[in-house]
C-alpha cells in the first residue's frame, strides 16, 4: 500500500495515486437532444406529447443514475424551433415542459437551432466535470419537411464531418413521415409505422417516445446509448454507409 | 416476499407454463440481456425474466447457480432468502434457455417518489436513491436516512457479498443500480443474480465503477468485487456520488468510530495489486467492530448477516473474543494499514444457525428523535436499525483494536487457576480430616 500523504485528524486521507487519478478524472455523459415535430398536423397528439414529456422528465427526476448519464434537452419544432427544455441539472427543475402545435413543419431553421445549441451545451457541461460523448438526437416527425429542399445545407452544416461535436441522429416517423426524409436525416437507426387513423398514428406516437425513454434508461445503465433492435409497431428503416 | 426457500416451481420449467403478459405485470423491458421482466401468470410475487434471443447464457452454469443454496449453511440460506432475488428455475423453450424465475421484491422496496409540481410517482426504489446527500433524498419526498442507518443498509449489501465471496462467486456489476433499499429502513435486495459466475466471470465495466486493476482482457474476479463493493459503501454512506477515495475520506469523518472499516475500504480502493484489497468477510466484521459496546450496525446482526434473535446487541453470535463470529467464516487476510494495527482473527467457535429475519415495514416519514449533525430529518427508526448514531455512546476506537490479538481458547483463564486452588484446598481439608 502506498503511503498516505499525512495523517488525516478523521482517519484517513485518499492519496494522489493510480486509482486516485480517476478520482479527479471527468465523468461520461450523453447529451440528448428530444427534437419533437409540433407542426398543426400534431394538434391531435398535443395532449399525448405533453403527457409523455411529463414522463420523460419525471424519469429522469426521480432516477439519479439516469440523469447523471443522460443530459437532456427537449426542442420542439414548427415554424420555428423553440428549446422546451435547456440541458440543465434536472433536479434543479421547477416545472414541466409543455409543447403547442401549430405551424409547418421546418426542418432548416430546427438543424440550425441543434447546431447553435450543441457547442453550448457542451462546453456546459464539460465545465461541470462532464466529459460528453458524441450528442445524440431523438427526432419524432409525422410529416415532411415543408421547406422543400433548403433544410439540406442545415442539415449538412450540422453533419459536418470536420466539426467533432456533430451528433447522431435516430428518427421515428409515422403519420405521413416519408420514409426517403428518415433515412436522409437518420445517422444510427431509424423506425417508421405504418400510416394510419388518428387512433393508430397516437399508438404510434406513444410507441416512440416509450421507445426513447427506454433507449435512455438503458443507455444510462450501459453507459452509452443502447438503441433498441425493434420497436414496436415500426419497421426499421436500413441506412446505408456513406463511405461504401 | 417469496424465497428462494419456498419456490414452488420445478428448477426446470416450460417456457408456456409461465407464458402471457400484459402492460400490467411488466415490470421492464429491454433492460441488458433481458427482452421484458414480467410476472409469472398465476403466481404472485414472483417474476420470469425473458432473455433476448442473442444473450450468451450458460445453462449449465446458471443451472449450479439455481442449486446452491441448497447446500448453504442455515445463515447463508437465511441472507439468500432475506437479501437476494436469487434464480430458482431455469425457462426452456425446448432445448433453448429463454429465461430465469426469482421472486418479486415485496411492497417495502416500493415508495412514492415526489416529482414537479406536487405529483408522486410510485417505483421500486433502487440503492441509486440511498445513494444521495440527505437534502437530495428529501427533495425526492423518501425519509432521509440516518449515518448509522445508511451505514447499516451497507452492512447488508456487504453480507451479501461476502456471502459471494465465500461460495466462490463473483457478481461483477456493483452499482447504485443492481439493488434495491427498503425506505426507512436497513434492507436492502440485490438483483440481476442470474449472471452471476462461479469464480470468475466475463469482463464488464460500467463507467464510474471501473477497476483501475482490471485487465479488459481477462476474466473478473472476487478482487473486482472487493472494489466495488467498497465504492458502493463509501459512496452511498456519504452520498458522494462520483467520488473514490474521497468518498472514503468523508466516510472517516462521519463514521469516526469505524476506523478499522475506513482502513480496509481504503485499502480496497487504494491498493496497487488486486491481491492486496482485503475480504469482504473482513470489511463484514469491521462493520460490526463497535458493536461490543452496544451499538451494532444493523441491529446486532452477525457475520453472515444473520438477524438476531432479539433486539439487544449483546444477541447473535458474538464470542467473548470480541471478534464477531459466522458460521461459514473461513479465515482473514492479514492487513495492517499504516503498519500498526493488529489484524482480524476469525473466530474458531462456529455460530448456531439464525432464524431467518423478519420484515420490517417502511417506516412513516416523521422526525426521529435524534438527529445527526449533518442530517436535516431523521426517518422513524425501525427495529433492525440501531437505536442511536453510529459515533453515540461510546468512544471513538472500535473495542478491538486496542486488544491483543485474540486467544483461540488454549491458553489458561484466571478462573482455572482459581478453580484449581480451590479444588486442591477441599482434597486437602478431606485428607486432613481423614
Amino acid at each position: 500500500m502506498e503511503p498516505h500523504s499525512e495523517p488525516a485528524a478523521a482517519g484517513y486521507t485518499a492519496p494522489t495515486g493510480r486509482a486516485e487519478q480517476r478520482e479527479t478524472g471527468r465523468r461520461n455523459g450523453l447529451p440528448t437532444y428530444l427534437v419533437l415535430d409540433t407542426s398543426g398536423s400534431m394538434k391531435p397528439f398535443e395532449q399525448l406529447l405533453n403527457a409523455t414529456l411529463t414522463e420523460v422528465v419525471d424519469t429522469l427526476y426521480a432516477s439519479p443514475r439516469v440523469a447523471e448519464f443522460i443530459h437532456l434537452s427537449i426542442v420542439s419544432f414548427n415554424t420555428r424551433p423553440h428549446v422546451v427544455l435547456p440541458m440543465t441539472d434536472i433536479s434543479q427543475l421547477t416545472g414541466l415542459p409543455v409543447v403547442e402545435c401549430q405551424g409547418r413543419t421546418q426542418y432548416g431553421a430546427m438543424f440550425d437551432l441543434l447546431r447553435d445549441r450543441i457547442d453550448g451545451d457542451i462546453g456546459g457541461l464539460q465545465a461541470g466535470g462532464v466529459q460528453a460523448y458524441r450528442p445524440v438526437v431523438f427526432l419524432l416527425t409525422d410529416g415532411i419537411p415543408s421547406d422543400g429542399g433548403t433544410w439540406r445545407s442545415s442539415f449538412a452544416a450540422l453533419r459536418d464531418p470536420g466539426w467533432r461535436r456533430r451528433p447522431g441522429l435516430v428518427s421515428y416517423g409515422f403519420g405521413t413521415a416519408s420514409e426517403a426524409v428518415l433515412e436522409e436525416v437518420s445517422t444510427l437507426a431509424a423506425y417508421i409505422a405504418e400510416p394510419g387513423r388518428e387512433e393508430e398514428n397516437k399508438k404510434a406516437l406513444s410507441r416512440a417516445l416509450t421507445s426513447v425513454m427506454r433507449t435512455l434508461v438503458a443507455s444510462a445503465s450501459a453507459q452509452q446509448l443502447q438503441l433498441p433492435h425493434e420497436v414496436e409497431g415500426y419497421k426499421s428503416v436500413p441506412l446505408e454507409f456513406a463511405d461504401m | 416476499m417469496r424465497t428462494w426457500s419456498d419456490s414452488p416451481f420445478p428448477r426446470l420449467v416450460r417456457s408456456g407454463d409461465v407464458e402471457g403478459y400484459d402492460a400490467a405485470t411488466v415490470v421492464a423491458r429491454d433492460n441488458g440481456e433481458s427482452s421484458v421482466i414480467h410476472e409469472a401468470p398465476g403466481h404472485p410475487g414472483w417474476l420470469v425474466k425473458r432473455y433476448k434471443p442473442a444473450a450468451r447464457i450458460g445453462h449449465i452454469a446458471l443451472d449450479d447457480l439455481i442449486e446452491l443454496p441448497g447446500q448453504m449453511s442455515a445463515g447463508d440460506l437465511a441472507l439468500v432468502d432475506r437479501s437476494i432475488a436469487w434464480p430458482v428455475s431455469r425457462v426452456v423453450d425446448g432445448y433453448r434457455t429463454v429465461g430465469t424465475l426469482m421472486a418479486r421484491a415485496d411492497d417495502a422496496f416500493t415508495g412514492d417518489v415526489a416529482l414537479l409540481q406536487g405529483r408522486t410517482r410510485r417505483q421500486t426504489i433502487e440503492v441509486d436513491l440511498l445513494a444521495n446527500a440527505d437534502r437530495d433524498i428529501e427533495r425526492l419526498g423518501l425519509p432521509v436516512p440516518t449515518p448509522a442507518l445508511r451505514l447499516a443498509a451497507m452492512r447488508e449489501i456487504v453480507a451479501v457479498a461476502a456471502l459471494f465471496e465465500r461460495h466462490g462467486l463473483v457478481y461483477g456489476d456493483w452499482s447504485f443500480a443492481n439493488a434495491f433499499w427498503a425506505p426507512g429502513t436497513d434492507r436492502v435486495l440485490v438483483i440481476d443474480m442470474d449472471t452471476v459466475r462461479m469464480g470468475r466471470r466475463d469482463h464488464l465495466e460500467t463507467h464510474n465503477w471501473d477497476d483501475p486493476l482490471a485487465d479488459e482482457s481477462r476474466p473478473l474476479t472476487t478482487h473486482t468485487d472487493r472494489y466495488k463493493v467498497a465504492l458502493l459503501v463509501a459512496r452511498t454512506t456519504t452520498g458522494l456520488r462520483q467520488e473514490r477515495g474521497k468518498a472514503v475520506e468523508r466516510m472517516a469523518a462521519l463514521y469516526p468510530r469505524y476506523p478499522d472499516l475506513i482502513a480496509l475500504l481504503a485499502a480496497c480502493v487504494d491498493a496497487t495489486e488486486p491481491e492486496a484489497r482485503p475480504r469482504l468477510e473482513e470489511i463484514l466484521s469491521a462493520m460490526d467492530g463497535p458493536a461490543a459496546t452496544g451499538s451494532r450496525i444493523g441491529g446486532g446482526r452477525t457475520g453472515t448477516g444473520a438477524r438476531p434473535r432479539s433486539g439487544t446487541a449483546s444477541a447473535g453470535g458474538r464470542q467473548n473474543h470480541g471478534v464477531p463470529s459466522g458460521a461459514n467464516v473461513t479465515g482473514t487476510v492479514p492487513w495492517r494499514p499504516n503498519g500498526g494495527q493488529a489484524p482480524k482473527v476469525p473466530s474458531s467457535v462456529p455460530r448456531p444457525p439464525s432464524t431467518p429475519r423478519r420484515s420490517t415495514p417502511a417506516g412513516p416519514r416523521t422526525a426521529g428523535p435524534a438527529r445527526a449533525p449533518h442530517a436535516p430529518r431523521t426517518s422513524q427508526r425501525t427495529p433492525s436499525a440501531p437505536a442511536s448514531g453510529a459515533s453515540a455512546g461510546t468512544p471513538p476506537t472500535g473495542p478491538d483494536r486496542s486488544r491483543p490479538p485474540e486467544r483461540t481458547g488454549s491458553g489458561c483463564s484466571p478462573v482455572w487457576i482459581v478453580t484449581v486452588l480451590l479444588l486442591i484446598a477441599f482434597i486437602a481439608v478431606i485428607a486432613l480430616r481423614s
